[in-house]
This record gives C-alpha cells, structure tokens and sequence, in this order.
C-alpha cells in the first residue's frame, strides 16, 4: 500500500513538472495560436545560460537564475522579433513551420556555442529526497509542484484579470478583431514568447537539477505534450489537473507494468494517452471550443 | 704500422660511404581511416580517442614501423555517430585511402558496415564491448572487448568467489535501459545469464529506466528491500549518477559495480570526487586508469613526454591507446609475415584471426591477451577483464585477467 | 505559363505534363546523365547519389501530404522505419522477389500512417501533428518490445546478399540504378496525383478544410489519403534503405530525421514535387560539402577545432532554413519559376 502511495505520489509530482513545461506552450499558444515545436529547444536555451552562469563563471545560484531569467526574456524577445514579426499575418501553417525550422536552429546554435558534450546541471535545489516516513519524495520535484503551483495561479490571474493578459487572450481568439479594437497584436505576441521563454527556462531548472544536460534534454518537452493536449491547449488551470493525470498514469506504468514486460512502457504512456485524447476529445479536458467559420 | 692504420680508415671509410650511398629502406604509407565523432554524443570525449590514437600510431611508426617499412597515417572522419552519414562516407573512404585495416568509434558506424565489410575486405577494430546482436560470425569489425554481458558476468563471478564466499548465489539486481540498444542488449544477456547460472548469481529484478532518470530512490529501494548485495550499473553516466545518489539517500552502502564508459574516472566529477564512491567497482576488459604505478600508467606517461599525448590519465585515453594497439599489433604481425609493402586488408584479417596477441604487447592496456576467431566479432577464446575499485580515495586495481565465463548467444 | 510561340489544338497535349519537345528532350538528357553518371564520377558520388535518391522519394511523400495536403507530418522517418522493417521481414524469405517486398513494406508503412491519418476525422489542424509524434515514438517502442525474434529487437535485422535480375544487389552502381528508377516511377506518380482530383482535393482541404468540406469534398478522408499516399511512399524509401545497407534498426529512423526532411521540402518549396527534389538535393549537397571540407577547413583554421566547425554545420542549414521561411517561404521553385518566367518574358519585363 506505501509503494502504491509513494509510486502515486511521485507520479503528481512528476506531472506538475511536465505542467511547468506545458505552461510555455500554453502561453505562446494563447496568444498567437502557433504550436511552438521548439518548446524544448527553448528550455536548452534557458538550461546552458544557467549553466554557464552558475559553472562556467562561478556565479552563485541566486544571482545565476534571476540573470538568465533575465537572458529568457531576451531570446523570447530576439526570436519574436526576428522570426515571428514578419509573419504576422501570414498563415497559422507557415508559424508552425517556423517553429519547426528554429529547432534545428537552436540546436544548432546549442551546439556551437556550447559544444556537444554532456554537461553537468547544477544542482541548484538540493539532489536528496525528502523521506517521510516510508513516503519518498524527490526535493526538486516537490520544489517543482510548488513553482508550478505558483506560476499557475500567478498566469491564471495575469491571463483573466489584467489587462495585458486579457489583451493576449483576445488576440488569441480573434487577431482581426482585437486589431480593429485597438490591441497591439505584435506587442501581445512579443509578450507571449517572452513569458513562454522564461517559463521553458523554470522548467529546466527544475527538472534538470543536478543531471547531465545536452542537445537530447530537449526531447523532454516532448512527453510534456500530451499534459497540454489533456487539458486543451487554451487552458492553463487544467494543467496541474492533466499534468496529475499524465503523470500519476506513467508512473504506475513504470512501477507495476514494465517489470513484467521487461521493457519500458512507461515511455510512451504519455504518447498513448495522447493518441486517445485526440480521437475521443480533441480540445482537451478545459479547452476553448472553437467554431469555425469560413 | 702506417700503412695499416692508413688502409683500416680508408676501409672505415670506404664503408661508411659505401652504407651512406646505400638507398634508405622505402617506406609504405598506409592510411588508417579513424571514425570519430566531434558532433554528436561522443564529440566531448573525441579529443581523448583522437589524441590517444595519434600517440600511439606516432610511437609505433618510430618503434616499430621505421623497421618493418611501414608508416600509418591516420585520417579522422566525421560519422556525428550516425549510421546514415557513415554509410555514406564509407564508399568515398574506401576509394580514397585504399585502407588495410580501420578504427572504429562505435554503435552507428558498426550498423552501417557490418555487412559490407566482407565484400570490402577491411578489417576494423572496435575499442567498445561488443553487444550480444553483433555476435554472428565472419565480422570484419572487432572488437577489443568481449560482449558487455561477459563483462558483467565475469565481474559478478569474481564478486561471488572473493566477497560472498562462493557457496551460494549472489543477489544482484540491475539498472539499464531500452533507449539504446546496447543497453537493452545488456538487460537481455544479464537476465539470460543469471537464469542460466541460478548458483551463481540470482537476478533480484532488472529495472528498466530511462537513460538520464531524475530520481531513483523509489526503484534501489525496492530492490534493496528484496535483498540486493550488489548493483549492477553498466548503462548510462546519468543512471550510476542516480543510483549513487539514491544509495546516499537511503543510507545505505551496496555496492555498485559500473563499465567502461561510466567507470569511476567518468564519474569522479559529477560525483564531486572519489570519497562518494568509495568501494564502488568498474569491471571491463580496458585498463584501470587508477593511482598505482603500472606498466600502463609508464606506457602512457612515455606518451605524453616523446608522442604529444595531451588527453589525461582517463578512461577513454585507455580505451583509445588499447584499440590502437591491437591495431598497431595486427599491422606489425601482418608485416614481419608477409612483408611491409604487401600487406591488404585481407591479410590483416586474417593476421587478426589466426595470431594469439599475448598481454604484454598492449602494455596491461587489455584484459588479458587477445584471441580472434571467425566465429564472434570479439575475443572469444579466454578474454579476462580488470577490476577497479575506490579504496581509501583512490582507484586501485584490484583485480586483474579475470577470467569470462563462457556464455551461450541470448 | 509556355514560352511564347506554343499552342496546343488537343485537350491531352494542354494537360501535358511535359509540354514542349525542348523540354522532353532537356528531360531525357538530364535522366541519360544521372543514369551514366555512375561510370563516369567517383565512388563517394555514387553512393551520395542513392542516398539522395532515396531520401527524396520519402520527401515526395511528405511534399503530397504536408505541401500539397497541408497536414503537418512529423513522422514520416517512422513510416519509413515500418516500410523498412516490413521489407526486411519479407526479404529474409529468399523466394519473395525483390520489387514485391518493396512494395509490400510500402504497403506495411500505407498502413500504419492511414491508421494515423483515420484519426483526422476527429482531430483538426495541428492536433494531427501531434499523432505523427506519438507514431515515432510508439513506432520505437514496438520494434525494441516485441518478442526479439519477431523484429531483431534492439540489434535489428541483417539481411544477406541480394539479387535482383542476376544483378548483385551488394554493388554501390546497382544500388544507384535500383533507386533511380524507383525515383523515377514515384516522381511519374506523385505527378499523376498531384494532377488528379485527388491532388485537388488536398489542395481544397490544405486551403481551408472547412469549405471544402461545404463543397462536397470528403474532408477526413482526404486526410487519411494524404496520410496513405505520404507513408507509402516513406515505406519504398525505406524498403530502399534496406536493400542497401543491408540492415535495419531503430535508431536509423528518428524524429529529427523527420525534421530534417521537412526541412528540405521546405527549401524547396512547398507545394510543387520538383520543389521536393531541389530541396533534398541542396540540403544533402550542403552537408556533404561542410562534411568534406570539414577536414580542410580545421587545416586551415587549426584554433577553430575540429568540434566547431562540424557543429557549425547544424548552425548553418537551420540558418538557411529559417532564412528561407521568413524571405522566400515559397522556396526555392518560386525563385526558379520567377527566374523562368522572367527568362520567357525577356526583354519585355512583364
């Protein structure tokens, strides 16, 4: 019974972590409606500026994280301005592919800069797990939860109650519309990736303290997919809730199924559950129903 | 009296010119392709390959080659690890450098020319542990090491004989992953060994996580609860990392035995030193690169002060030197048999296939001597490994030419 | 737009694909040369030649679906996984011939992407992406977890030497032969259906799926075609693969190589098939070069190290990419078709 709590548990956490990642999409797809295949590489971007302030000069972690949270904030607004504000306009279809060619970009960029050697993450939260009892709970991730519990409300109210967040979600909802009431379309959309930046790089402080981080890291936005697909790609309140769904399912998966199978069905439990939100409810537990009209 | 002393240096003389007018020996250049990596996974740790290979080619070619007429030349070429790129430069390789014999880097490049290499007739040596998937006669690409799984087991043989006294199983328990295929091979040919020696060793549970897990206290909990002495950790950097720290954790002290690729030296840093890892083992048929003096530590040390040898005392400087030793070796055997300036990669082959290396040529830079045979891409006939361990803060060499029992194809 | 002078008095020769006897004979040229080119260039362009062959056919594939259909497919490097599996199964049985297990993997890989294309009928734009995603990744698990002997496991399949009409397959000129024609016989189809009505409906459904579907157009089956057509043609490229390296595993087969294959199509275009070939052709080209001079240039420049330089390649094709998404996203066929209508109009400038 404690191993199926502490299994249980572990998987909630894990989840919120994947939310945190799954925040970044959200937001940049709220204001633009593009779907940013680079989240990951976002989040490698974040992860070697903090490495490179905390190891390669020596800053102590408290000035190391506000810094690059700092530098997040500048590659949202480099890449915007470079990549996104001439394609203001242009179809949904062309963003997407964009985003599609800054991954290799970015990686690129990763690579050249840093190299392709596995670096050592900081360990910036501490690497020992809180033991309660029988109960194990890995610090970072319980660190993670409450950062993702914070930013969460800390969105929800930014996106619903101030007016540069309303300001977002209308352009989201209708970009002609919000125009012709007087909404900066591109200063919204430069404000999306901004945020989207800096919270990619939250997620990787989070989940890569104290482990080994390279060009591969990136992948780790994939599995934080399906969270955002659960809880429709608008909402960021169902996050945490589809986040502890994903993740409290992958972690049974692991611990019960993948003994026996000898193999790690874990790994795509995320990708499963997809498959089967998308056929039996595409816009997610909480999303935006949309109707189209030509 | 004059006249002789004047005839005995003419005669010097006379021959010494006569030696001088003589043509120096000719040379034949052989060029060696060294499939690297400097762009993808293994690019941070090529430097060490690359600089260990040069060494080692420069100080034979003086040695050695200078006598037998024969020079190699090595030429580096870029595969990023991957089997698509290899596969495509291998042709332009083959047709440029004409190769008689090749080095190999690992996984992608392996799967690209496994099937050609026949038809080409180039032999390459493999500085890696080969993988049960590979074990099927008639390979071209050899490896230095037997299986990673041989490895394991002989580790875990010596590990029963020496600390649980030999008379019962020993329970282990193992760590690895199904992200590459070379660690899903290790958990296969681990699980297949402990089933086929239950007296041996009894398999606790094979644990299945990803190559860079965050945390694994829940897991190494678990298995300790079900009674595990011994932790075998032979995948990923990331994965020892882990379990180390979910040893710290849980307070306890098991001991974790790890390979060639994540042994104690790759470990030191992330770890933060060696006190962490105190009377943790690595098991592999490379050299231990520990703080004791040893043949291999004054070969390596004879590199670095007459060949340029920049990369550290680390062990993939070791698993570089060793490779491009049995090259060296096969090369020089081919040679002094057949003659300097006809040798073909066929020749070597077989040199490869039918000569016994003993040990010492490789200075301790191999488990034990090295035995080709058609029947596996690696030493089948008696391989041994080394073993290293953390004690008192420093690696030591605890054991070495540990025999590898002889396993059945999982 | 035909050079000035031409006229066509018959409804065939108006739908002509090749239009003029200039172009037939610039056509029939250009194929004689690709198909000499291997007695005459070295070793290394031969075997860089077939490897392009067969990635421009998967790029076709994914030109028909995403180009043409405009469903984002991000796991085309799967499909082709399963048609590479399906055929080396297939040919581990001497009797099958060589073309039949072709085609059957193509089938295989038909199958596995119409499953993901079925799903269109419930998922709209981008959600469609995402299943791509989730079929590399569950293509993975499925190799590495069914029973070993079904699918090579982690290893992978070996295949030996194979013929084909007395031709031994194990040769880099046969290969290059082997998938140029293959290459021809897919191009010749991707026209015939880019031209069909069903080309048409993909363009409708890519342009806006909701009129289409007002007009009568079967939406969600247009999408699972898209699907079929893109897989089967990843799964011959596959297939391809196979026959030459002779082995097949997992890792050939990932997600960035789906990236990397939009990233061609993208250079060349999206939306012309011709587009898909130029792309392929100058992507390979780029990274052939940086992989060649990879070696001088670290010569020349010893301080930069060899690391740099080879990384820097990722850093310049994602460059160009990028660059040609935000300057020209049409690729670039729309320059060669401006450059060709600019050449026809000459001297006159419109």
């Amino acid at each position: 019974m404690m191993d199926f709590l502490n299994y249980a548990i572990n998987g909630l956490l894990l989840g919120q972590v994947y939310a945190l990642l799954a925040l970044g999409f959200v937001v940049i797809y709220r204001a633009s409606k593009v779907f940013n295949f680079a989240q990951g590489e976002l989040m490698l971007l974040g992860a070697y500026t903090v490495w490179s302030l905390s190891l390669g000069a020596n800053l102590s972690p408290w000035l190391a994280i506000p810094i690059a949270f700092v530098a997040a904030l500048a590659y949202g607004w480099l890449i915007e301005r470079l990549f996104f504000s001439r394609l203001v306009g242009e179809s949904v279809f062309s963003m997407v592919m964009v985003t599609i060619g800054l991954v290799i970009l970015i990686r690129g960029v990763v690579l050249v800069i840093w190299g392709a050697a596995d670096r050592q993450f900081p360990a910036l939260l501490p690497t020992m797990p809180v033991i309660v009892g029988e109960l194990i709970l890995p610090t970072s991730m319980l660190v993670g939860a409450g950062v993702t519990l914070a930013l969460t409300l800390a969105l929800w109210y930014f996106f619903n109650r101030t007016r540069a967040g309303l300001a977002l979600t209308a352009v989201a909802e209708d970009p002609y519309t919000a125009i012709s009431m007087g909404i900066g379309v591109k200063r919204a959309v430069t404000l999306a990736w901004m945020l989207g930046t800096c919270i990619a790089t939250i997620g990787a402080v989070i989940l890569l303290n104290g482990r080994s981080l390279n060009v591969l890291s990136a992948d780790v936005a994939l599995a934080a997919l399906p969270v955002a697909l659960l809880a429709g790609l608008e909402s960021i309140g169902g996050l945490m809730l589809a986040g502890a769904i994903v993740g409290i399912i992958q972690s049974l998966v692991a611990a019960y199924i993948d003994p026996k199978l000898g193999g790690s069905a874990s790994s795509i439990v995320p990708f499963v559950f997809m498959l089967f939100i998308l056929v039996v409810r595409p816009t997610g537990l909480f999303g935006w129903r949309n109707i189209e009209r030509v | 009296m004059k006249t002789l002393k004047a005839f005995c240096s003419g005669a010097a003389l006379a021959c010494s010119l006569f030696g001088a007018a003589l043509p120096a020996r000719a040379e034949t250049v052989y060029q060696v392709p060294s499939l690297s990596d400097f762009s993808g996974p293994f690019a941070s740790v090529m430097p060490l390959f690359a600089g260990a290979r040069e060494a080692v080619v420069s100080w034979w070619n003086i040695e050695k080659g200078a006598q037998l007429g024969v020079k190699l030349e090595l030429k580096p070429y870029d595969t990023h690890y991957d089997t698509a790129q290899t596969a495509s430069l291998w042709p332009g390789i083959l047709s440029t450098t004409k190769p008689i014999i090749g080095l190999s880097l690992g996984g992608p490049d392996t799967t690209a020319l496994q099937q050609r290499l026949p038809n080409d007739k180039v032999p390459m040596i493999l500085g890696s542990a080969s993988n049960g998937f590979a074990w099927r006669p008639n390979q071209w690409i050899l490896s230095t090491r037997p299986t990673f799984v041989h490895e394991i087991g002989a580790f875990v043989e010596w590990f029963q004989k020496t600390k649980v006294g030999g008379t019962r199983p020993v329970k282990i328990a193992m760590f690895t992953s199904e992200a590459s295929p070379s660690y899903a091979d290790m958990g296969k040919g681990v699980a297949a060994y402990a089933k086929a020696n239950s007296k041996i060793a009894d398999l606790v549970e094979m644990v299945y996580v990803e190559p860079q897990p965050a945390d694994l206290t829940l897991q190494l909990r678990r298995v300790l609860n079900n009674g595990a002495e011994l932790i075998l950790a032979p995948a990923s950097i990331q994965q020892a990392i882990a379990i180390k720290r979910a040893m710290q954790a849980l307070g306890k002290n098991v001991p974790i035995v790890f390979n060639a690729h994540n042994s104690l030296s790759v470990l030191e840093k992330p770890m933060g030193g060696l006190v962490p890892l105190e009377g943790d083992y690595e098991a592999h048929a490379l050299v231990v690169t520990g703080a004791d003096d040893s043949e291999a530590r004054r070969f390596y040390d004879l590199l670095v002060a007459k060949h340029g040898l920049k990369a550290p005392w680390h062990t993939f400087t070791g698993m570089g030197i060793g490779q491009t030793l049995v090259l060296v070796r096969a090369v020089e055997a081919a040679a002094i048999k057949h003659g300097g300036n006809k040798l073909t990669g066929e020749l070597v082959y077989k040199t490869l296939v039918d000569t016994r290396f003993p040990a010492k040529s490789f200075y301790g830079f191999s488990g034990g001597d090295i035995d080709f045979s058609v029947e596996a891409p690696f030493p089948l006939r008696d391989p041994r490994i080394n073993v290293g361990q953390v004690v008192g803060g420093k690696i030591r060499t605890v054991a070495s030419a540990v025999p590898v029992p002889q396993l059945a194809k999982w | 737009m035909d050079p000035s002078g031409i006229f066509f008095t018959s409804h065939a020769r108006d739908r002509a694909l090749v239009r003029t006897k200039r172009q037939a004979a610039t056509l029939a040229l250009l194929i004689a040369a690709l198909v000499i080119a291997p007695l005459v260039l070295s070793d290394r362009w031969v075997s860089l030649g077939y490897a392009m062959f067969i990635t421009m056919i998967a790029v076709i594939g994914l030109q028909i679906c995403t180009g043409y259909a405009g469903q984002v497919n991000l796991g085309q490097s799967a499909f082709m996984g399963v048609g590479a599996y399906g055929c080396a199964l297939l040919l581990h049985y001497p009797q099958v011939p060589i073309i039949l297990a072709l085609l059957l993997g193509g089938a295989a890989a038909a199958l596995f992407g119409a499953l993901f294309g079925l799903t269109a009928a419930r998922i709209k734009g981008f959600y469609l992406a995402l299943t791509t995603i989730a079929a590399q990744a569950i293509f993975q698990f499925l190799v590495l977890n069914l029973p070993g002997d079904w699918l090579g496991g982690a290893g992978g399949l070996h295949l030996e030497n194979l013929e084909l009409l007395g031709v031994n397959l194990g040769n880099d000129r046969a290969l290059y032969w082997l998938s140029l024609a293959t290459l021809l016989v897919m191009t010749g189809g991707a026209f015939g259906i880019v031209r069909s009505r069903h080309g048409r409906s993909f363009e409708a459904v890519r342009d806006d799926d909701v009129a289409a579907g007002m007009m009568g157009i079967n939406v969600a089956a247009a999408k699972a075609r898209a699907f079929l057509v893109a897989a089967f043609y990843a799964g011959i490229a596959g297939g391809l693969w196979v026959i030459a390296l002779r082995h097949v595993s997992v890792e050939q087969f990932t997600l960035f190589n789906s990236i990397w294959m939009i990233a061609m199509m993208i250079v060349g275009g999206l939306g012309s098939i011709v587009g898909a070939l130029i792309g392929t052709v100058l992507i390979q080209l780029a990274r052939e070069g940086v992989v060649s001079l990879g070696p001088q240039l670290v010569d020349l420049i010893p301080s930069a190290g060899q690391d740099i330089v080879f990384a820097s390649m990722n850093v310049l094709l994602g460059t160009i990419i990028v660059l040609f998404l935000l300057f020209e996203p049409k690729g670039v066929m729309h320059r060669i078709e401006i450059g060709k209508r600019a050449y026809r109009l000459w001297p006159f400038p419109y």
